[in-house]
């Protein structure tokens, strides 16, 4: 039998590391990952990358919290090994903050990260407008270094990469026999779902190196997160805009609210503004196998988009579940059959 | 009233600061200079990686302990400033890691959050059975003593280059107070043969990934013996040498390849890490510090000394706690001397 032909559509985080689990995962198939955009153009490549998850409303708490623990694990593995600093992942402490004491004390996923506990009085000292905090060691996995690092090891596994737009799925017909759809907020048109849309993100990339803790205060409108070589301050959400240069205005409003926090700040240098679309789907992370036929072709697509605010923090864990789809996907008979109602 | 403070490093600065800022305004004589052979970048509080941290076991004078307190609470009330960043001050979180359980030290309740390691967090560190966890403050040697030094001359602070030979040479210059922080060298000046020099070697690298201290502990080979790594503001120090007596301030290779294996050894990552200097410094080693006055007398005249040296490893840690003493020490030899028109102000 000839080996499975398989189209990752995307390179972002989700389409990279789907692209990495399905190579594992299914035997005897050529991977090819097709995007117009890669690192550090990507949504991703924008993104501050903290291992923090966010709620999806159709996702069962225990699945999302596998999801965040499987790829806190992966991560994890990867922050104490030599490999960390090409991948750009690394371990950093910190403190969530809160104005007033929150409804859920200690999140569902307080034991995933590491020794995550309530702040103490004199901790809260340093935040004299809030009266709630955890402190806990989280992780940072930034894409400008994560993603070339996965692209690296998936040219070493054989799969081809290739830069091309592609404004239709069935433009990988006939040449590929599964397509995986990791195209974000592409999937608006190549999924034509409707309910896809921008929820737009402002951030501050700056130069202060003497911060070495990440502070999120309550929801995480305001954050100030530490990487390698910048700290990233933030943020906005705004629905549905999709205008991707950066309002001064909006940075000179960031820039107040986390001196606010971190008063040291003020000797920030070198501050970029840039502008991320978080692909924000409603009913949450579309992880699901669609045939679609037309005029008599068929062609099985497994979607995996649609992670909003909090890509990085699941990645694994559904680019794990999205292998798995596809692995269903070519074991099932290569006969034509209605399409499914999934 | 004239006051020469020998030393320029940490101690020297900062208790001639102390000094200046309480009594300036009620001694309008005070004409305080410092006198130094070494001078920022070439102090010893340059070699240091600036964590504040105490040793383990409680001090043997219990005054220290008060006064690593005091300079904590002193730093930490910075930290939160627009500032903190040009006085070298950040807040840094870590581990200390041990072979085999221990007792939480005296000063748990003095640094954030302390606790003992989780079973996940030892998992990073395959060779340590147990630990702590706390967030605590490093002091940049280097960026502190510049901002000292700008703090001094903007008061008028005067330095002068030059290597003192003996306290009656500044006495007969026309000093009425010396302020001995002198440090390793205390013993040129004065012998004291409970002063050593505990000799340190480091590595600096380039690591901004590396966003915690780790520091080892082997009971058997003693403090600074055993690798420690120790993120500053721009470079991440890398050690774990002390040698009791060693006065040479040449690197050694040996020195350096017992640092990079064993920290690499610990940190996996730092492989990677490009070095960006490598410096060896002199800790001045006591089993207390001395901080207290003499009088000496030369010709006909009573000159105060008050000596503040001695603080090993753990100077830039206890420093603001020593030059509050020192300061105390200074206002008694004013009320002494009837100098004081005004109570001393409260300390």
């Amino acid at each position: 039998m000839d080996p499975v032909r398989i189209a990752v559509v995307g390179a972002g985080v989700v389409g990279l590391s789907t692209a990495m689990c399905v190579s594992k995962l299914v035997p005897r198939c050529s991977i090819t990952v097709i995007s117009d955009k890669f690192s550090p153009d990507t949504t991703s490549d924008v993104a501050a990358g903290m291992l923090i998850p966010h709620v999806y409303p159709n996702t069962p708490i225990p699945t999302l919290k596998q999801w965040f623990r499987e790829t806190f694990d992966h991560l994890f593995a990867i922050a104490n090994s030599a490999e960390a600093k090409d991948a750009g992942v690394h371990l950093v402490s910190g403190w969530q903050i809160f104005r007033s004491i929150p409804a859920e004390e200690v999140p569902f996923w307080a034991d995933v990260v590491l020794g995550f506990r309530k702040m103490t009085k004199a901790e809260l000292k340093k935040f004299p407008q809030h009266v709630f905090g955890h402190a806990f060691t989280t992780l940072k996995c930034e894409s400008p270094a994560y993603l070339p690092w996965l692209e690296k090891r998936l040219k070493g596994s054989g799969v081809l990469i290739l830069t091309r737009r592609i404004g239709d799925l069935w433009e990988l017909h006939p040449s590929f026999d599964v397509v995986v759809n990791c195209s974000g907020l592409g999937s608006r048109q190549l999924a034509q779902d409707s309910e896809m849309f921008p929820m737009r993100g402002q951030v501050l990339n700056v130069r202060a190196p003497w911060v070495k803790h990440f502070i999120r205060d309550g929801s995480g409108l305001t954050y100030i997160y530490p990487g390698t070589s910048n700290v990233i301050l933030g943020g906005t959400r705004q629905q549905g805009d999709w205008n991707l240069s950066p309002d001064a205005e909006i940075s000179r409003g960031i820039f107040s609210r986390c001196c606010a926090l971190e008063p040291s700040l003020q000797g920030a240098c070198d501050i970029r503004e840039k502008v991320g679309l978080r692909p924000f789907r409603p009913a949450g992370v579309r992880l699901q196998t669609e045939f679609l036929a037309q005029d008599g072709r068929r062609l099985p697509v497994v979607h995996h988009y649609g992670h909003g605010s909090g890509g990085i923090s699941v990645h694994w864990g559904t680019a794990l579940e999205a292998a798995r789809l596809v692995s269903e996907c070519v074991q099932a008979p290569r006969t034509p059959t209605p399409k499914s109602n999934l | 009233m004239r006051v020469v403070v020998i030393g320029a490093g940490v101690i020297g600065l900062s208790t001639a600061l102390c000094i200046h800022e309480r009594y300036r305004s009620v001694l309008p004589s005070l004409d305080m200079r410092v006198y130094a052979d070494r001078f920022t970048p070439l102090t010893n509080t340059d070699v240091a990686a600036g964590l504040c941290q105490p040793y383990l076991s409680d001090p043997r004078n219990p005054q220290e302990a008060d006064w690593n307190q005091q300079t904590f609470d002193y730093l930490l009330s910075h930290v939160h400033s627009p500032n903190a960043a040009n006085v070298g001050l950040a807040l840094v979180s870590g581990y200390n890691l041990f072979h085999e359980a221990i007792p939480d030290p005296s000063w748990k309740n003095t640094v954030l959050g302390f606790r003992t390691l989780t079973p996940r967090d030892l998992d990073m560190f395959p060779d340590y059975s147990y630990g702590w966890f706390n967030t605590s403050l490093i002091v940049e040697g280097r960026r502190y003593l510049q901002w000292l030094t700008e703090r001094l001359t903007e008061r008028g602070v005067k330095f002068f280059q030059k290597k003192v030979e003996s306290f009656e040479e500044v006495a007969r210059g026309g000093a009425d107070v010396i302020i001995n922080c002198t440090g390793v060298w205390a013993g040129s000046l004065q012998p004291d043969p409970l002063l050593q020099p505990g000799r340190g070697q480091i590595i600096k690298v380039d690591a901004p990934w590396m966003k915690h201290f780790i520091i080892t502990h082997d009971p058997e080979k003693g403090i600074y013996k055993s690798p420690y790594i120790i993120p500053g503001i721009q470079a991440v120090t890398l050690g774990g040498i002390f040698q009791l007596g060693n006065w040479s301030e040449v690197n050694n290779i040996q020195d350096h390849n017992t640092i990079w294996e064993g920290c690499c050894r610990l940190e996996p990552t730092l492989q990677d890490a490009k070095i960006v200097a490598e410096l060896t410094g002199l800790r001045p080693v006591r089993p207390q510090i001395r901080l207290e006055r003499e009088q000496l007398r030369f010709a006909s005249s009573n000159t105060e000394v008050i000596h503040n040296y001695g603080h090993g490893g753990y100077g830039l840690t206890i420093h603001w706690g020593c030059a509050l003493e020192a300061a105390k020490l200074f206002g008694k030899v004013l009320e002494e001397r009837k100098l004081l028109k005004m109570p001393p102000p409260h300390l």
